[in-house]
């Protein structure tokens, strides 16, 4: 039931759209050999690109947070998770709405600085790549946090106790014991926030304008202003099967690396 | 000396802990500026003092507050045709779903594998093409068969959970199956029933891009409201409903947690 | 009245673990106590869940009371499973767990009330009954799996190494109540074990199983003192093994001929092939510091180990390259004597005491 919308985009994306506006049932591959023209693949290459640098950060900025959660004892953990998960559960717009207020050139980072004089023009964040890059970083940090947090906390502590035990430093610790445990964790997680970032539509269309529109903008441009409902959806079956792949990969290599679960087991 | 550094392994260090405030500043300034701006007086203007106005304005606003409670019927209708799909589906496949080929799994998740605007857009072809107007209807059932995937898992995961020994168990006892399902299985999977509606609500509650695209023109809900006030610029109704939203959204966490908190006692206890 | 097992057989072709149970012929008498052991993977669980309706049997019949109910439904039989996880429901309270196959016949609300407050006494339980699942521990969820399947009395009891799940000390001690239970219910149970001791003490009768197979059946005592096959004696106890040919043919025994030396058997009326297992049980044997006269089978060899638990010392005799276990009893007449590793002694046991069994091999 659920899947039979997307069989309806997967044969659309062999069909044809005709000059008059209209769909012709004449089946071929020109949609799926149209999306690799440069200007189609140099937005996918852009798509790819900044969501691999928002994961990275995630992930950079993520480890600690999850790190310092664990670290932390009772109700400090407590408040720091519930802290951690409020901003989640306001509305997705809303939370992005805040970010354009926060960025614009009237938003509150703009006022303050142009306040103190520390600048003479208010900075262009917003609508600019540096908009949806944290924009991304905002909105997927605590789903990354997440399950670095739980693998972090199921590692048992008296690991950690036996590598300073057998005279091992934090830093040894750290890198021989903790890390080595909580990969899984942090490969999988990431691959997780990855993936839909290659699929954002909202948020570089919210903060980044026309210019820096992802693949599924492109997409969803296609459908409502060029009226080319098959090309459209050949860009989505492409998008698809990049995404299915990547999982797929994932998953065919986390099992042959014995690991316990992961991607499609679910 | 060892002593200490037991002590010491407990505490985060402070760049880690530094870090992690810096996080949450980062996560709370958008929330906490849009906060601040309700109670402006010129939400754009940091020195133009402060007003309840807005807030008072807000509860005399009828373009807010319907959008509010047809997000809530969508939610509620939405949540429930996920819930009953979901269920019956799961239970249906349950036995099977060791032995259903992987393909057919995954084509069970397309929905929460793939990203939103496909499926979005998939659900907009799919309603065009059977001539359904769009409107109020067709968002409650794009929400369902996105949330029913959901819905699915949960409770698969669920019924898997289950010992197969308790149905035997029933069996031997004298049960017939349908008295299995009834006395023993549904009993037992209504706590996940009751997780998998609350999911499906939220999502649907939060969604914002399958009603874009499957809503048409006359239908708004609250995401799509906030969206289009977004559109005009910043106005400070809008300030009004965000600081309503976040109210709501920390009231749940916090009574989410302290559930959480009292259900651990019970059990200590 | 009896529970029947007649030519009963399973074969899983489907799952491709190549499992037989191979045609069974079992005779479970009324109010019996009654236990399948055997290793895992030996079948006997299957022969329960068969029995409970669980499985339906490739080949044969099961009667009780001689009607057949081979191809009843699990909830049409009058019988009962404690399962080995127990199954309890979490979502009722221990008091409507027990009641919950009263409660599907529609058995007065009264009367439900009587009869699983007498079922939850039988079991020592009375004070749980509003208790969640949850809230009890292992050996109580025992009891309560007991009083859910004694309280609409069944004819049979079939338990699923019910005492597995729980720690060696309450083992023991659910051991003695399960027995005394089944005596004053007196009610058949049927219980599947890998634990030989449990086994020992609870049934009546056993049976010992092996890849499918039922190899022998019978009390407990002539399962250890007259075994049919070395599985069932090396399964049952410990035992020390010589193997050799048959060679002189006397009047009241023969002899023996091993590696170790010519030994002195006496003939009991199994037919016997040439190649023979010889099975000592180490309480069965002797150690003496000299050799003597009087003994006829004697091996010589050197203490290589001793423990000493203090109701016996367990030893471990080195001859050639075999080694012997002997338990002998602190008995006051053997303390003067005084054995240490490295002795030189001489084994040595009552020919009666031997168990001769065919070699596998012929």
């Amino acid at each position: 039931m659920t899947f039979l919308p997307f069989l309806i985009i997967l044969v659309m994306s062999f069909l044809e759209r005709t000059p008059l506006g209209t769909i012709s049932f004449h089946l071929n591959i020109n949609n799926y050999l149209r999306s690799f023209e440069y200007i189609y693949i140099k937005v996918l290459f852009k798509t790819i690109w900044l969501a691999l640098i928002a994961t990275l950060t995630c992930l950079i900025v993520g480890f600690p947070v999850a790190y310092h959660l664990a670290r932390s004892r009772g109700w400090m953990k407590q408040l720091g998770l519930i802290l951690l998960f409020i901003p989640f559960w306001t509305n997705f717009i809303l939370r992005i709405y805040g970010l354009v207020s926060l960025l614009g050139n009237h938003g509150l980072i703009n006022q303050v600085l142009l306040h103190f004089e520390l600048i003479k023009t208010p900075l262009e964040i917003l609508y600019t790549r540096t908009g949806v890059y944290l924009g991304l970083l905002y909105n997927y940090l605590p789903f990354l946090v997440v399950p670095i947090f739980s693998a972090l906390e199921k590692l048992d502590p008296s690991l950690r106790e036996a590598g300073f035990d057998l005279g091992a430093s934090r830093f040894q610790v750290f890198r021989r014991v903790v890390i080595p445990n909580i990969k899984e964790g942090i490969f999988v997680g990431s691959l997780f926030v990855f993936i839909p970032m290659l699929g954002e539509y909202v948020i570089p269309d919210l903060l980044g304008g026309a210019k820096e529109a992802f693949l599924g903008n492109i997409m969803v441009s296609q459908f409502f202003v060029m009226q080319d409902w098959p090309f459209g959806s050949a860009i989505a079956g492409m998008l698809s099967i990049l995404l299915l792949m990547t999982l797929w990969i994932q998953n065919r290599w986390s099992r042959s690396n014995g690991f316990k679960k992961g991607g499609l087991d679910a | 000396m060892d002593l200490k550094r037991g002590v010491s392994m407990r505490r985060s260090n402070p760049l880690v802990a530094t870090i992690f405030f810096i996080v949450l500043l980062f996560l709370y300034a958008p929330l906490g500026y849009l906060i601040l701006q309700t109670f402006l007086n010129n939400p754009n203007d940091l020195q133009s003092g402060f007003t309840l106005n807005w807030i008072i304005k807000l509860f005399h606003s009828p373009s807010v507050w319907d959008p509010l409670i047809t997000s809530l019927e969508i939610g509620i209708l939405s949540a429930s045709l996920a819930l009953i799909v979901g269920t019956l589906g799961a239970v249906g496949l349950v036995d099977f779903a060791a032995f259903l080929p992987a393909a057919v799994q995954s084509l069970i998740m397309l929905p929460i594998l793939l990203p939103e605007v496909i499926t979005g857009l998939s659900l907009l072809l799919f309603f065009l093409l059977l001539k359904v107007e769009l409107g109020f209807t067709t968002v409650v059932i794009a929400h369902a068969s996105f949330s029913a995937s959901f819905v699915y898992f949960i409770m698969l995961e669920q019924l898997k959970k289950l010992d197969p020994q308790m149905a035997e168990a029933a069996e031997d006892l004298g049960a017939t199956s349908n008295q299995i399902f009834w006395r023993v299985t549904m009993p037992n999977i209504i706590p996940g029933m009751m997780g998998g509606w609350l999911l499906a609500f939220t999502l649907s509650f939060d969604d914002f891009l399958i009603s874009f695209f499957t809503s048409g023109a006359g239908l708004t809900t609250l995401p799509l409201k906030i969206y289009s006030l977004m559109r005009i610029g910043i106005t400070p109704e809008l300030n009004g409903l965000s600081f309503l939203m976040i109210c709501i959204s920390t009231f749940l966490v916090l009574v989410l947690v302290s559930k959480e908190q009292s259900r651990k006692w019970v059990l200590k206890g | 009245m009896p529970l029947d097992l007649t030519g009963l057989s399973k074969t899983y072709a489907k799952d491709g673990s190549g499992f037989r149970l191979f045609p069974l012929d079992l005779t479970i008498e009324k109010g019996e106590f009654f236990c399948l052991l055997g290793p895992s993977g030996c079948g006997k669980t299957t022969v329960l869940r068969l029995i409970g309706g669980f499985e339906t049997p490739t080949s044969g019949t099961i009667t009780l009371n001689q009607e057949n109910i081979t191809h009843l439904p699990p909830n049409k039989r009058n019988l009962h499973t404690v399962f080995q996880r127990y199954a309890l429901f979490p979502h009722l309270s221990i008091f409507e767990n027990v009641a919950f196959s009263l409660r599907l016949k529609k058995v007065a609300k009264a009367e439900i009330e009587e009869r699983v407050v007498q079922a939850l006494r039988l079991v020592q339980i009375e004070d749980l009954r509003d208790r969640r699942t949850d809230q009890i521990s292992g050996g109580q969820s025992q009891r309560v799996a007991l009083a859910r399947a004694l309280v609409d009395r069944p004819e049979v009891l079939l338990l699923d190494e019910p005492l597995s799940a729980l720690d060696p000390e309450l083992r023991i001690k659910m051991r003695e109540e399960l027995k005394a239970l089944c005596k004053k219910v007196g009610l058949t149970f049927v219980m599947v074990t890998h634990d030989q001791e449990e086994a020992l003490q609870l049934s009546d009768r056993m049976a010992v199983m092996r890849d499918g197979q039922c190899l022998q059946v019978g009390t407990p005592k002539a399962i250890y003192e007259d075994p049919i096959d070395p599985f069932v004696a090396r399964f049952i106890g410990q035992v020390n093994e010589i193997t050799g040919d048959l060679i002189g043919d006397g009047p009241e025994t023969y002899a023996l001929q091993s590696a170790l030396g010519t030994f002195k058997i006496k003939k009991n009326g199994h037919p016997l092939s040439k190649s023979i297992n010889l099975i000592l049980r180490p309480e069965k044997m002797r150690l003496l510091r000299q050799r003597s006269q009087l003994q006829e089978n004697l091996i010589e060899g050197s203490i290589c180990d001793l423990t000493y638990l203090g109701s016996r010392t367990e030893y471990s005799v080195k001859v050639k390259d075999k080694t012997f276990k002997v338990f002998e009893q602190e008995l006051e007449r053997l303390k003067k004597r005084k054995l240490n590793v490295g002795d030189n002694i001489y084994l040595t046991w009552r020919t009666e005491d031997a168990i001769l069994l065919n070699h596998p091999n012929s």
